[in-house]
């Protein structure tokens, strides 16, 4: 059995249907879907049950329908992404940031770039938008449009 | 009540690319607590990505930093690559290999050289960055440019690597190899030196990887995280070299790991060069993406680099993320700069402490505000300012 396959089953053995898919992409890349609710239990068994520590970063996809929250995390060189989905109508999410500490800024960067809540995290100022920033702007969201954005701040500057 | 005094400095100014404000919480000369805001060069590049095709990203990508330019069109072309799903031709690694290790080479040098400025040891800055030179000169013959290489494509490498040029870096390497040994001795014996990296800038080997620290910052607290070795890409799987740890978790260790990792690299490109198959160097590739998504990474001179595409069947990414080593490495830099029961930070130690997990180094010349403790007063200095202090000038 591969350290992919191990990944896998110890996630299956713990949380059985919860893990709506498991795919390795190849030898090392590996990418795990679950609900919005679940993701912060799988993180749990990560760290606690493989000793996983190193977080690489976490991304936010709008996917139009739904939104993903997705921590790259790093074991023994394979990536292991945690996709959680949660809907686009009230999008929030269990900050993990009392499981590792590590992901203070890049939760941050999801919470700003998306407009996703993350429960539970100290500091939700801005990380790298300005302070006067609109409020309700979300740019990396799909129903942002480049040049809109341009616009609008230029705008809001002059 | 006290009354704050803030004095700016900046925020125009001719060597500013990456601006950073960090505020240093100080009692006395004792810094004892610092925070960090960002952003002020945030360029909304995710977001532009999403509007070009994956052929015109790669060289946004690599416009992304000026200095390691290499491993984001790398780590882009790596994530894109992996869900076309199409093996690249042996040659193209092999060069791939060489241009990440290249790259290495000189921002490592160029690092010490920044180093040995910041504590004010300018003889080794002047020669350090004279011999960064050669290594310059050799990067714009294998990929025909200084900085921005566009030595990698979608599919493989756009320029071979012909018999003549690799003798020629051979070469260079053999001059370069005998005068990083020179710096790593002067950089062990120079007392000066020492005095102001010993036991500076402390990252416990617990914080490092409770704060997942990347790069030779890791690995100067004894974590053995490095990309290349874990999750081998590019050649890396067939050529051996050492993953450099130090233990001794202060700016000495961070010098001493990039100085070693400069030597492994050397022999990592000789090795390249000597087991680099023949062939073509790339493999034409469809420019409309099949609909998946992939993680492209590597280790970059500051540490890893990681990109996630997704696809949507189109020949532009439906969403790019990029994470550049730096911000990975920001977290560390508050605990580095707190005195904690016999650790004391000093004013003077700051730029050196900041300077010790490389960040773009222009950034760290915008402002450093600091608080005083016991009246709430807060002034501005610009790191220049500080500089003067740390090198004995006063106030």
């Amino acid at each position: 059995m591969t350290l992919e396959e191990d990944v896998v089953n110890t996630l299956k053995s713990k949380l059985g249907d919860k893990i709506l898919e498991a795919r390795i992409q190849r030898p090392r890349r590996l990418f795990i879907t679950v609900n919005g609710e679940a993701y912060k239990e799988v993180v749990k068994i990560l760290k606690n049950e493989l000793g996983v520590t190193h977080l690489s970063t976490i991304t936010g996809v709008d996917a139009r329908d739904r939104f993903e929250v997705i921590p790259l995390f790093s074991y023994k060189g394979i990536v292991i992404a945690i996709k959680g989905i949660i809907p686009r109508d009230s999008p929030s999410i269990d900050s993990i940031v009392d499981v590792i500490p590590g992901a203070f800024f890049y939760e941050k960067e999801v919470h700003e770039m998306f407009g996703i809540d993350v429960k539970g995290h100290p500091d939700m100022t801005h990380l790298e938008l300005p302070d006067d920033w609109p409020e309700g702007l979300y740019p990396l969201r799909k129903d942002v449009d480049f040049q809109d954005l341009m616009k609008r701040i230029t705008k809001e500057r002059d | 009540m006290s009354t704050a005094i803030d004095i700016p400095i900046g925020p125009q100014h001719p060597a500013l690319k990456e601006p950073i404000n960090i505020t240093c919480y100080v009692d006395g000369e004792q810094v004892v607590g610092a925070k960090l805001r960002m952003g002020y060069n945030h360029r909304g590049i995710e977001k532009a990505g999403e509007y070009q095709s994956y052929i015109q990203n790669l060289y946004l990508a690599e416009r992304i930093c000026g200095i390691c330019g290499i491993v984001h069109s790398f780590s882009l072309a790596q994530a894109t690559e992996d869900i076309i799903g199409k093996e690249l031709p042996r040659r193209a690694d092999y060069i791939r290999t060489i241009g990440l290790e290249l790259n290495r080479v000189h921002s490592h040098l160029l690092w010490l050289g920044v180093a040995a400025h910041e504590v004010g040891f300018d003889t080794l800055f002047m020669y350090v960055w004279r011999d960064r030179e050669a290594v310059m000169d050799l990067i714009e013959e294998v990929t025909g440019n200084r900085v921005t290489y566009a030595l990698v494509t979608i599919g493989g490498v756009r320029r071979d690597l012909p018999q003549e040029r690799a003798e020629k870096v051979l070469r260079v390497m053999d001059l370069l190899e005998e005068k990083v040994k020179k710096y790593k001795k002067m950089c062990i014996d120079e007392k000066t030196l020492r005095m102001r990296c010993d036991g500076v800038g402390l990252l416990r080997k617990e914080d490092a990887i409770a704060l997942c620290a990347v790069g030779p910052t890791a690995r100067a607290s004894g974590v053995p995280y490095d990309v290349r070795a874990d999750d081998p890409h590019a050649a890396y799987d067939e050529i051996p070299f050492k993953v450099v740890t130090y233990d001794t978790c202060d700016v000495t260790a961070r010098v001493l790991v990039r100085i070693d990792e400069t030597l492994e690299s050397i022999n990592i490109i000789r090795e390249a060069i000597k087991k680099m198959p023949s062939g073509p160097i790339r493999v034409r590739l469809p420019r409309v993406v099949p609909a998946g998504e992939g993680v492209g990474r590597t280790e970059a001179p500051r540490g890893e680099v990681i990109h996630y595409v997704r696809s949507n069947n189109s020949d532009k990414p439906f969403r790019w993320k990029v994470r550049a080593p730096t911000l990975a490495n920001f977290l560390s830099i508050p605990v580095m700069l707190t005195s904690k029961g016999d650790y004391v930070v000093n004013i003077a130690d700051i730029p050196i402490a900041f300077a010790s997990i490389d960040p773009c180094m222009s950034c760290t010349d915008r402002a450093i505000k600091f608080v005083d403790v016991n009246d709430g007063k807060s002034w501005v200095w610009s790191l220049s300012q500080i500089k003067r202090v740390s090198h004995g000038g006063g106030r």
